[in-house]
């Protein structure tokens, strides 16, 4: 009994797999390295593709070119909140699917109903 | 023996148990997000088919919103969702105290993103776009705007609540380094949260 419930010290290897999984201190991005942990690349990424989000939409007054803009780059922003901070990149891809499915059905429904004549049939 | 002394020494048995329960509550999570997703994708959907035959109502409607405020609002989202993704980070390296402060500022973010969009309410009543379907044209615009916004804003104030949770939980020595799934349970929530607003700012108030 006291043998079952003692508190053993993590094995050494253990922590070591642990620290490697977790440690992030640099970004390797287009084969430079950069002192900073990859969720604060991404954090400017993000900063720096919202702030390109606004001036696409105040330059750009045709809609041909602003939307397909506007909406590359927020799939863009969403992708990389979903693969790196969700961390979809590093988890079960069940997870991935459990939230890629319902994405896609949904889009199909959505691009159906903006099918639809707003007058009908 | 307690949650506090599980996190900070397990043995080899009880961490595979952690990591079998983490992995557990997560795809439990990410399908609840699943359905997240459906519910918004309907608001969105009406939005988008209102902005499809009605274009010149949100056009007009565009020039009443306050894009600074609002790219303002979305980057303090974004700056929220770094803080959590980094408050894991800290405690998945055993940093509790930084990892706590990582999370309450999430939670102070969250609060601080709730303020602008009550700011950004305010000043659209001011202007009379309201929630009615009737009165004008314009009126059939605030409907569709108020309800994803706030919807959304709803899943950002449960989100405050449940990072003081955490946060609270985390000061207290409930995570550690092998136990955590807590932390990232709410993390993938607020993310989520993040994500439907980088569609909500796209569609709504740029396109």
């Amino acid at each position: 009994m006291a043998e079952h419930n003692a508190i053993e010290p993590i094995p050494h290897d253990m922590q070591a797999a642990h620290k490697a999984h977790d440690d992030h201190d640099v970004t390797v991005i287009f084969g430079r390295t950069f002192n900073m942990p990859v969720y604060t690349a991404v954090f400017i990424a993000l900063g720096i593709l919202t702030a390109l989000e606004v001036i696409v939409a105040e330059i750009f007054a045709e809609p041909a070119i602003r939307i397909p803009l506007l909406l590359g780059m927020a799939v863009v922003k969403a992708g990389l909140v979903m693969y790196f901070y969700m961390h979809l990149r590093e988890d079960s891809r069940i997870f991935a699917a459990a939230i890629l499915i319902p994405i896609a059905v949904a889009l199909l429904a959505a691009l159906f109903l903006m099918a639809v004549p707003s007058t009908g049939y | 023996m307690s949650d506090i002394v599980l996190a900070r020494h397990m043995t080899a048995e009880q961490i595979e148990k952690e990591k079998i329960r983490t992995h557990n509550l997560k795809f439990a999570t990410w399908l609840y997000l699943a359905s997240e997703v459906v519910l918004f994708t309907i608001m969105l959907v009406g939005y988008v088919l209102f902005r499809l035959y009605e274009p010149e109502i949100v056009k007009t409607a565009h020039e009443d919103l306050s894009i600074l405020l609002i790219s303002g609002n979305t980057f303090v989202l974004l700056s929220s969702s770094w803080a959590m993704v980094m408050g894991l980070r800290a405690i998945k390296k055993d940093d509790i105290k930084s990892g706590a402060r990582w999370l309450f500022l999430t939670a102070m973010l969250g609060i601080t993103f709730l303020v602008g969009q009550y700011i950004e309410y305010q000043e659209l009543a001011h202007l009379s776009i309201t929630l009615g379907f009737d009165t004008d044209a314009l009126a059939g615009w605030g409907m569709r705007f108020y309800a994803p916004t706030f919807f959304h804003g709803v899943h950002v104030f449960v989100g405050v609540i449940w990072a003081l949770i955490v946060v609270d939980k985390t000061r207290k020595g409930h995570f550690g380094r092998n136990r955590y799934a807590g932390v990232e349970v709410f993390g993938l929530y607020w993310h989520f949260v993040d994500v439907v607003w980088i569609l909500l700012f796209t569609l709504i108030y740029l396109v």
